[in-house]
């Protein structure tokens, strides 16, 4: 039996390029540590990895070049990294360089590690190479602080992308659950602490419920702020001019909706109806005429009979009947 | 068939100094009507000429039917009708002027008339009118048009009142004298249960000089007291308007439209380019700048139905002429002008609509205020505009269904042209308009499904025009509200067969029209053409066996 084609396309290493990095943050200058931006950026990673999670040693999957690794050294972190991309790892900053190697998530990971990171990676690997790789650092670690952006389609290498939600699943069947007291967004909105716990149902809803609940009177709060914002606003700006905003909302529009649909239907069917009306009387104006033609016809008719019978009564057409018989009876 | 001798007519002839031999004609042209019940009421105005008065008295000795009241002072034409008036016995009151004649089947005519509509109030008739060098013309008149009436008195003779009626309303009024006719049938016109018009002669008008029609300048006096009775008549009936003077017994009326109206104006385009004035022109960029330049109402939305292969260059433009009042609707379907003029309306948030085709260019200031104005009366459905070609020359004047045709009477007539009985100047009742320019409640284009979409090209405006009319409405032609229309004027016998099939099937094939009975460009009738086709042949046959 042949393994099925993969349902979504394989990236290799070669799609990694120094390319593929020259346009990785249009806003953040070049992918690399001497860019303040991003040495800046994964030095405060790295300063919330320690605070949160406070590990010896760590390991950071699909490490590009190794920027991460070099900001958790740099805070006292006994911290490795690999990734599939030849380019990138020899691109790296000569003092993080041993610290690399090229290598795919995919295979079983050696040693063992305080932490995995493994940000924005397993979105660019076909599906049953992601599942892998999450064996693979279940395997090595304890505690995975991962991310996967949930809904970015248009990097041409994301052929994996999928919500947050799956992902957590995938963890959980491997006995990883979110920790929901450590709060990740410091690396992205979508980024998780997964940790290996064994957990009754009854503790893992209620960790969700206790975060739960602050999270949804957030939300009212901010709902009923919104509201009042609003109508001070319109209390300050006077009512909305109806009859301009009509206008601009629908100044360009398509014969497309439903309801103007039915209102053209109704109009044609008004216009059939009244012309069956009209042909209706027209027919009944000419079947009058026609019965006045034919009453008058009649009326000829009976007079030219009268008429002809009266002939036939009278004394000239006896008497000249009489006198023609002879001559008509040797004409037949 | 027995002719009925009911009702009975009462005729009421005011005498004041005729010609003694004209007045003789007009007493026998009583005494020769085919129908006998009548009386003929002769009351002398106190005539100066001694002949008259013995006159009458020999006619009353000749027939017991014809009573003489002669007044003591002269209290001019109305006061003297009053008094005819106050002594008619008859069930229908007939007005006969002292020196005109009756035709013998006018009360006839008449009595089959009322006959046949048990509650009518008030009947008109065509009228022979003779000049004083001899010309004839006959004035075929139109079925009851109350805008017309109000623009001059097209009914005058031979009018016949129910005397219960005319008593009602007091008679004639004193004060309006040379437009005293004139006053009394508005007034009325305003309470008549129903009114007809029988399309026959049966009055000969003799014009002398002196009377209103042959001498325009010699009754001066006829023209304020007639603005003065069109006036009242408009505010009795609670029309918002000013009757401003025209001609000689002419009238305009310039009426308000309310500005809380909201106007939608629908335009269908495909934004072609054509010559006007030897200039290439982007039709509707010229139509929409014109209309909006033109009009001073402060509601108005314009509405532009746009085929699709419309360039974005000139969707642009109409963006930069229409501002915040456009509403654009893109049409991708295949061409189908009436299912755009629906959808337009449909889309529109007017309540009064005018349907505007692109190829126009206004000419009126005022125009959209004009050619609405006339729906805040209830009883008109739809208003049409006058229109003309780039050589300024009628395009048209309103529709008129005549002899088994859908014409444009008055076409290629000069366009300031007062037309005859001044017809081109005037707004009146016309069986339909022109779909290029019509102005309409929104309320009645959906009342009466909008345009037919199986006439997708020809004709959608002339079954729209018999809708209007079936449900009751009237359809007012407006002399006020021009446009310039760049329809080439070469395109004749564009109708294909099936549109005429399609206008037939449902309103049958068209005899006389209603309200344009009678124009130079009136097809000839079936016995017409036949004479003339048998005329030809013998012609033909002459010319043929000729050596």
């Amino acid at each position: 039996m042949s393994i099925p084609e993969a349902a979504t396309p394989e990236t290799t290493s070669s799609d990694y390029s120094a390319r593929y990095y020259l346009h990785y943050d249009p806003v953040g200058g070049e992918y690399a540590w001497e860019t303040e931006h991003w040495r800046n950026f994964f030095l405060g990673v790295a300063d919330r990895i320690v605070g949160a999670l406070a590990p010896t040693t760590a390991l950071d999957v699909g490490c590009a070049r190794g920027i991460l690794v070099q900001a958790l050294v740099a805070r006292g972190v006994d911290a490795r990294g690999f990734d599939i991309s030849e380019d990138a790892i020899s691109g790296a900053h000569p003092d993080v360089r041993d610290r690399l190697r090229v290598g795919s998530a995919t295979e079983p990971i050696e040693g063992r590690y305080d932490v995995v990171t493994c940000c924005e990676v397993l979105e660019h690997m076909e599906p049953r190479d992601a599942q892998k790789a999450i064996d693979a650092m279940c395997a090595a670690t304890d505690t995975v602080l991962f991310s996967s952006c949930p809904n970015d389609y248009e990097e041409s290498t994301h052929v994996n992308t999928n919500p947050t939600a799956q992902w957590a699943a995938w963890f959980a069947e491997r006995g990883f659950f979110r920790r929901v007291d450590v709060d990740s967004t410091f690396l992205a909105p979508w980024a998780i602490v997964f940790q290996r716990a064994e957990l009754a149902p009854r503790a893992l809803v209620e960790r969700y419920e206790a975060r739960m609940e602050p999270m949804r009177n957030e939300v009212i709060e901010k709902r009923r702020a919104l509201l009042d914002l609003q109508r001070r606003y319109d209390e300050v700006e006077g009512p909305a001019d109806e009859a301009s905003e009509y206008d601009t909302i629908r100044a360009e529009v398509e014969i497309d909706d439903d309801a103007l649909l039915a209102r053209h239907a109704a109009l044609s069917a008004r216009d059939h109806v009244i012309g069956l009306e009209a042909s209706q009387v027209r027919l009944q104006r000419e079947l009058e005429a026609a019965r006045k033609r034919n009453r008058d016809l009649r009326d000829a008719l009976d007079d030219k009979e009268d008429e002809l019978e009266k002939l036939h009564a009278s004394k000239a057409w006896r008497v000249g009947r009489a006198v023609t018989y002879p001559t008509r009876r040797g004409r037949d | 068939m027995t002719e009925p001798q009911r009702p009975m007519f009462s005729i009421i002839t005011p005498v004041f100094d005729p010609p003694v031999e004209a007045l003789r004609e007009t007493i026998q042209s009583v005494r020769d009507q085919r129908f006998e019940n009548w009386e003929l009421i002769l009351v002398d105005d106190c005539s100066t000429d001694p002949a008259i008065l013995p006159t009458l008295r020999e006619a009353a000795a000749a027939d017991s039917r014809i009573r003489v009241i002669a007044r003591e002072t002269n209290g001019h034409i109305s006061v003297a009708s009053n008094d005819g008036i106050d002594a008619a016995r008859g069930e229908f009151i007939a007005l006969l002027d002292h020196d005109d004649l009756l035709t013998p089947r006018a009360l006839r005519a008449n009595a089959y008339a009322i006959a046949a509509e048990e509650d009518v109030d008030y009947l008109y008739s065509d009228e022979e009118i003779t000049f004083p060098d001899g010309e004839i013309i006959v004035f075929k008149k139109p079925d009851w048009s109350p805008e017309r009436l109000r623009a001059q008195n097209y009914c005058n003779h031979l009018s016949v009142y129910r005397t219960t009626l005319l008593r009602e309303v007091g008679g004639f009024r004193e004060g309006f004298e040379g437009a005293q006719d004139h006053d009394l049938v508005l007034r009325v016109s305003e309470r008549a249960r129903r009114i007809v018009h029988i399309s026959k002669v049966l009055y000969r008008w003799r014009a002398v000089p002196g009377s209103t029609v042959g001498d325009e300048e010699a009754k001066p006096y006829a023209f304020s007291a007639g603005q003065r009775a069109v006036q009242e008549h408009l505010d009795r009936v609670g029309i918002e308007g000013r009757v401003e003077f025209h001609g000689p017994g002419i009238y305009r009326i310039e009426r308000t439209l309310p500005a809380e109206r909201r106007v939608s104006i629908i335009v269908p385009t495909i934004g072609s380019t054509a010559m006007v004035w030897g200039r290439p022109t982007v039709m509707v960029l010229n139509a929409l700048r014109t209309a909006l330049e033109h009009t001073e109402h402060p509601n108005v939305e314009v509405v532009v139905v746009a085929d699709e292969p419309t360039p974005p260059k000139v969707l642009q433009e109409i963006r930069a002429i229409v501002g915040d009042r456009l509403v654009l609707v893109y049409f991708r379907e295949k061409f189908n002008y009436s299912r755009k003029v629906n959808f337009g309306v449909l889309r529109a948030t007017g309540d009064r609509i005018v349907i505007l085709n692109d190829d126009t260019e206004v000419v009126s200031d005022r125009w959209l205020e004009t050619l609405l104005a006339p729906l805040e009366e209830e009883s008109v459905g739809m208003t049409g505009a006058k229109l003309s070609y780039s050589s300024g020359t009628l395009q048209h004047a309103g529709l008129a269904w005549s002899r088994g045709y859908y014409i444009h009477p008055f076409r290629e007539w000069e366009r300031d042209d007062y037309g005859p009985f001044g017809i081109l100047g005037i707004n009146r009742e016309v069986s339909g308009v022109t779909g290029a320019c019509v102005g309409i409640r929104r309320e009645t284009f959906l009342e009466v499904g909008g345009l037919s979409e199986e006439l997708w090209n020809s004709f959608n405006d002339v079954d729209f025009s018999y809708k209007i009319e079936f449900l009751g409405y009237r359809t007012v032609f407006v002399a006020t509200c021009e446009l310039f229309h760049f329809e080439t004027m070469t395109r004749k016998g564009a109708v294909a067969d099936w549109e005429y099939r399609a206008i037939r099937r449902r309103w049958g094939r068209p005899t006389n029209d209603r309200f344009t009975p009678d124009f130079p460009e009136l097809p000839p009738t079936g016995q017409e053409r036949r004479a003339r086709e048998s005329r030809d042949k013998r012609r033909r046959v002459r010319l043929e066996s000729a050596p």
